[in-house]
C-alpha cells in the first residue's frame, strides 16, 4: 500500500478486474446508476435528473449529497465527473474491454481527485476510502453481473470458459500516484447544492485559531504532534458542511474564545496566549465557569465536547498515530493474530 | 414495492437477534412470515472493513432527546442482525437469582417465570446459535449442561488481568461468547483480528444476518430492509391487531395485512412504536391500558477502568471483550451498602473507541493514555440498574425524525442503589489492575448499555403490558419479544436472555396458532 505525501493536493488511482462475462452485460450494470444501491449498501440513493445524477452516500460518520454528470459510450464506457460534492474535483471512468481470455471482460476502473491546499485530511481519507473500498466495490459489481447472468438476463458464458480462472477471475493491476501540484479544474457545470462548503473556514485567522484549539485539547509533546498538521481544519470543515449545526457552534466558539482571551488574560486573541494560559482558558469553556453573554445560546461545555470528539476522532483514527502507538490497523486480511495469547512485543515507532 | 396485497400470518418489526430469531423458528413452523427493519442488510465480505470510523454505520442514529439527573442513550444497532452486527457476543446466561429479586433481595420485581422455565430455550439458543465457553468455573453460575463449543483461549492480556483476580482472591472465568472458538456447523474459527464492534468479516462471531435470517428465508420468509414502520395498524371491532404501515426506503407509504404482529425492535424503538400506534381505543399507545408502556426504562450502569502496564498487552488481539469474566461480585453481599452486582469484562477496543471512553480525561492526561495504547489493559464494569417507573421512554413533544414523527425521550436517572453498586464494581476494576501490575488507572465516566423494561412482562394485566409469552394482555395477536419485556436486568449482558425468552415465546405462539386461540 502507498504511503500518502501531504504537500500535494492531488491524487490518481486506477484498478483493472477482469469478470467472466460479455461486454454487454458489463456496461448493462456498470451504467444503470439508478440501480447502484441495490447492491452496494454505502449508497443510500442515486437519482437521475436530466443529465445529472444525484447521490447520497455513507462515508463513515457522515452522510453526504453528491452530484456528477455521467457519459456514456454504449458498450464501452462510462465516464464521470463530480459538478458538487466534497472534493474540489473527482473524474473517473469505467473503461470495458474484452478480455485476454475468451468470454471474460476487462473493466478499468480510473478515479482523479483534487482538493484545496487544507485538504490533506480529505485527501488522505479519499485515498484509504478509494483503497478500502474499491476491491469491495468491484465484488459488488461483479457479483452483480453474475446474478444477472444466472437469472437469464443478460448472455450466459459457457460453463467450461467460466472456469477459466475461477468463477471470477481477478486480474488486477492496482496504483496509487500522487502528482505534483497542478492547477485545479473547475467543475464544467455549476448545480446548485443543499450543501454548500462553509465559509468559516476559509478566514486565516479563525484556522489559526482553530488549530490552536485542537493542539490545547491534545498537545505536541516528546511523543508526537498530536493533531497538528493532520489536517484538522479539513476534517472539521467536513463535518460542518454535511452536520447541521456544527458550523455555526464551531463560528460562535471562535469568536467567543478570543474575547476570553481579551477579558481573561487581556490579550487579543486565543492564539496570542501562552500554552499555559490557553489549557486554563479552554478548562473554563469545559466547566462553564464563563462569565457574560459571549457564548449566546451555546453552553461551553457542549463546544468543548465537540471539540474534544473532533481532535480523538482525528487522532485515533489516523495511520500515522497508529504506527506511533503501536496499531497495526486493519488485520483480518492478514489472517488476524496467531500469536495473540503469547506476550507480547511493541511494534510502535516512538516508545 | 408495493403494497401486499395477500395477508401473511406473521409481520415482524425489527430483524435483529430476537426478530430475526422468531422469523426463523415461525417459518419454519410453515408460517408465511415478513421481517421488517429499519436498517440495511449489509454483506459482511463487501460491506465490513477492519475501520473504527467505517464501522460507525452500524450504530442506531436516529435522533433521540434525553433528559433527567442522567442522560442516557444506551447504543442499539440496526440493520438485518440488529445489535448482533456490532455487539461483542458476550453471553452468559443469567442467575437463578436474577429472575426473583425482590423476593431474594427486596428490590426490583420478580419475574413470571424461572431461570429453570429458561433452561431448555438457553440451550437450544446456544447450540443454534453457537456459544463457547467453559463449565464448572463460575461458582455462581446457574445448573447447566456443556457449551456447544470449548472457550476461546485467554488472549495475553486477559491472562495479565487474571493474574491481577487471583491475587484479589477473584475467580478469573472463561467467558461465554457467541463465538466460534473452533470450526462450527459450517462457520470458520476465530482468527482473534480485534474488530468485533466493527462487525465480523468471517462467520465467527454470530450474528442473525448470517444464521436464523437465511434459515427463514430457506422456508419462505421474507426479509424486508430499509422499511421503518411507523404504525401497527389495529381493528377495535375485533380487538386485533391487522398489520403494519412502513416507509420504504424512498419515503413511500406501504401497508401488510398480518395475522400476527410481533414487535422487536428494542427497548427504545418499540415502546415508541406502540406509543405512535395510539388508536381511540389505546389513546395512551397500543396495548397499554396497564399504562406501563415506556415505563421503568432500565440499563446497566458500566465504566470502562483502563490500566496501563510496564509490558506491552497488545489488548487489540483477540476478541474485544469478555475472554475473562468475574463475576465474584456479582451475587447480593448485604455488607456492601447495596444490593444486586456487577461483572467484570475484560476490554480494549480499537484506538478510537478505547479514547472515547475517557471522555473524563483531556490535554496532556489523555495524551499520555492514548500514547501508551499497546499497554493497557482495561475492564468494562457491567453492572445492575435497578427498575425505576420515573425512568421512561416517551414520544418527544418537539423533535420529530425524517418522517414527521416524534423521536423517542429518554429520561433517566440512577437510584442511590446504581451508583454505590457501579462505584464499587469501578473500585474493584482498579484493585485488579493494581494487582495485576497496573502503574497508573483511570476510570472513565460512568455510562450505560442494553436498554430493558419498557414493555414490562407479567402475568398481572394491571401491573404489566405482557405475559411470560411475550402476547400483550390487552390484544391476543401482538406480541412483544425483546429486551423491553425484562422487568429487571441482570448484571450482565442480556442478549442471551432475551433470545431465550423469544424462543419460548415462539414455540408459543406455534402451539396457539394452531390451536386457533389467535385469530
Amino acid at each position: 500500500m502507498a504511503s500518502w505525501q501531504f504537500t500535494d493536493n492531488q491524487l490518481d488511482f486506477s484498478i483493472t478486474h477482469s469478470i467472466a462475462a460479455s461486454k454487454d452485460i458489463v456496461y448493462q450494470v456498470l451504467a444503470d446508476m439508478e440501480a447502484y444501491p441495490e447492491f452496494i449498501n454505502d449508497l443510500i440513493s442515486v437519482k437521475r435528473e436530466g443529465d445529472l445524477y444525484k447521490f447520497v452516500a455513507r462515508a463513515a460518520i457522515l452522510t453526504i449529497p453528491a452530484a456528477v454528470t455521467v457519459t456514456k459510450t454504449l458498450g464501452h464506457s462510462v465516464a464521470f465527473e463530480l459538478v458538487d460534492g466534497p472534493v474540489d474535483v473527482l473524474t473517473g471512468s469505467w473503461l470495458i474491454e474484452d478480455d485476454d481470455w475468451p468470454g471474460q471482460t476487462r473493466v478499468i476502473l480510473t478515479i482523479h481527485v483534487e482538493t484545496s491546499d487544507r485538504g490533506q485530511w480529505l485527501l488522505r481519507m479519499t485515498g484509504k476510502y478509494i483503497q478500502n473500498k474499491t476491491d469491495k466495490l468491484i465484488a459488488a459489481f461483479s457479483e452483480r453481473v453474475v446474478e444477472l447472468q444466472r437469472t437469464g438476463r443478460g448472455p450466459v458464458v459457457p460453463p467450461e470458459r467460466a472456469k477459466v480462472g475461477g468463477l471470477v477471475a481477478w486480474f488486477k493491476s492496482l496504483w496509487t500516484h500522487i502528482f505534483g501540484k497542478q492547477a485545479a479544474r473547475a467543475p464544467t457545470q455549476q448545480v446548485s447544492s443543499t450543501k454548500p462548503a462553509p465559509t468559516l473556514f476559509r478566514d486565516e485567522e479563525r484556522i489559526q485559531t482553530l488549530e490552536a484549539l485542537a493542539v490545547t485539547m491534545l498537545p505536541t509533546d516528546d511523543f508526537d504532534e498530536g493533531v497538528k498538521d493532520r489536517g484538522f481544519v479539513s476534517m472539521v470543515e467536513m463535518r460542518a458542511r454535511y452536520e447541521a449545526g456544527r458550523e455555526q457552534l464551531y463560528a460562535t466558539a471562535l469568536d467567543a474564545v478570543d474575547k476570553m482571551a481579551q477579558t481573561m488574560f487581556s490579550k487579543s486573541g486565543f492564539v496570542d496566549l501562552t500554552a499555559s494560559e490557553r489549557t486554563t482558558l479552554l478548562d473554563a469553556v469545559r466547566q462553564d465557569e464563563v462569565n457574560g453573554n459571549i457564548w449566546g445560546q451555546v453552553k461551553p461545555s457542549s463546544f468543548f465536547s465537540a471539540l474534544w470528539e473532533d481532535v480523538v476522532f482525528l487522532y485515533c483514527t489516523h495511520p500515522d498515530t497508529w504506527e506511533c502507538i503501536g496499531f497495526p490497523g486493519p488485520s483480518f486480511d492478514a489472517g488476524g493474530y496467531q500469536d495473540f495469547d503469547q506476550p507480547q512485543e511493541f511494534v510502535g515507532q516512538v516508545n | 414495492m408495493g403494497d401486499m396485497q395477500e395477508t401473511v400470518d406473521v409481520c415482524i418489526v425489527g430483524v435483529g437477534a430476537c426478530g430475526g430469531l422468531m422469523a426463523k423458528e415461525l417459518a419454519e413452523a410453515g408460517f408465511s412470515v415478513v421481517g421488517l427493519d429499519a436498517g440495511p442488510r449489509y454483506n459482511p465480505k463487501v460491506d465490513f472493513e477492519n475501520d473504527e470510523a467505517e464501522m460507525l454505520k452500524l450504530l442506531w442514529s436516529g435522533d433521540r432527546v434525553t433528559s433527567g439527573e442522567d442522560p442516557i442513550n444506551p447504543w442499539s444497532g440496526t440493520g438485518i442482525g440488529g445489535g448482533t452486527l456490532v455487539w461483542c457476543a458476550v453471553t452468559p446466561r443469567f442467575h437463578t437469582n436474577d429472575f426473583k429479586t425482590a423476593s431474594v433481595d427486596g428490590v426490583g420485581v420478580n419475574w413470571p417465570l424461572t431461570y429453570d422455565d429458561l433452561v431448555p430455550y438457553y440451550d437450544q439458543v446456544e447450540c443454534d446459535f453457537g456459544v463457547s465457553g467453559q463449565v464448572g468455573e463460575n461458582p455462581w453460575e446457574a445448573p447447566r449442561g456443556p457449551f456447544p463449543m470449548p472457550p476461546l483461549p485467554f488472549s495475553y492480556h486477559a491472562q495479565t488481568l487474571a493474574q491481577g483476580v487471583k491475587k484479589l482472591g477473584g475467580h478469573p472465568l472463561h467467558g461465554p461468547l457467541a463465538i466460534a472458538s473452533i470450526p462450527y456447523q459450517g462457520r470458520e474459527a476465530c482468527i482473534n483480528c480485534g474488530f468485533c464492534m466493527q462487525g465480523c468479516r468471517s462467520t465467527a462471531k454470530s450474528t442473525t444476518l448470517f444464521t436464523h435470517v437465511p434459515q427463514a428465508e430457506a422456508k419462505g420468509a421474507r426479509i424486508l430492509p430499509e422499511c421503518t414502520v411507523f404504525r401497527i395498524e389495529y381493528e377495535a371491532k375485533r380487538n386485533r391487531v391487522t398489520g403494519v404501515s412502513y416507509f420504504d426506503a424512498n419515503g413511500a407509504v406501504h401497508q401488510i395485512q398480518a395475522r400476527l404482529v410481533v414487535v422487536a425492535a428494542h427497548a427504545v424503538e418499540t415502546p415508541r412504536l406502540l406509543l405512535l400506534s395510539a388508536n381511540n381505543t389505546f389513546p395512551e399507545g397500543l396495548a397499554n391500558s396497564s399504562g406501563l408502556i415506556g415505563k421503568n426504562f432500565m440499563a446497566h450502569p458500566t465504566c470502562t477502568v483502563t490500566g496501563l502496564f510496564r509490558e506491552p498487552l497488545n489488548g487489540f488481539k483477540g476478541p474485544t471483550m469478555g475472554d475473562l469474566l468475574v463475576q465474584d461480585w456479582y451475587e447480593t453481599d448485604g455488607q456492601r451498602g447495596f444490593a444486586r452486582g456487577y461483572t467484570l469484562e475484560k476490554f480494549v477496543p480499537g484506538p478510537f473507541f478505547y479514547a472515547s471512553n475517557m471522555m473524563n480525561l483531556w490535554g496532556a492526561d489523555l495524551k499520555e493514555m492514548i500514547r501508551y495504547y499497546a499497554y493497557a489493559g482495561g475492564w468494562w464494569v457491567c453492572g445492575e440498574g435497578l427498575p425505576n417507573d420515573d425512568n421512561t421512554v416517551t414520544l418527544d413533544a418537539e423533535v420529530k425524525d425524517q418522517y414527521g414523527s416524534p423521536v423517542a425521550h429518554l429520561k433517566h436517572s440512577w437510584a442511590e442503589n446504581d451508583r454505590q453498586l457501579i462505584q464499587h464494581g469501578i473500585q474493584k476494576a482498579k484493585e485488579t489492575l493494581e494487582a495485576a501490575g497496573a502503574w497508573r488507572v483511570e476510570a472513565g465516566p460512568v455510562s450505560s448499555a442494553h436498554p430493558m423494561g419498557t414493555v414490562r412482562m407479567g402475568n398481572d394485566p394491571q401491573t404489566s403490558v405482557i405475559n411470560p409469552y411475550g402476547q400483550a394482555h390487552d390484544i391476543p395477536n401482538l406480541f412483544v419479544t425483546d429486551t423491553s419485556v425484562f422487568p429487571t436486568g441482570g448484571g450482565a449482558n442480556i442478549t442471551l436472555t432475551a433470545m431465550a425468552i423469544t424462543l419460548r415465546a415462539s414455540q408459543h405462539i406455534i402451539e396457539q396458532a394452531k390451536a386457533g386461540h389467535l385469530n
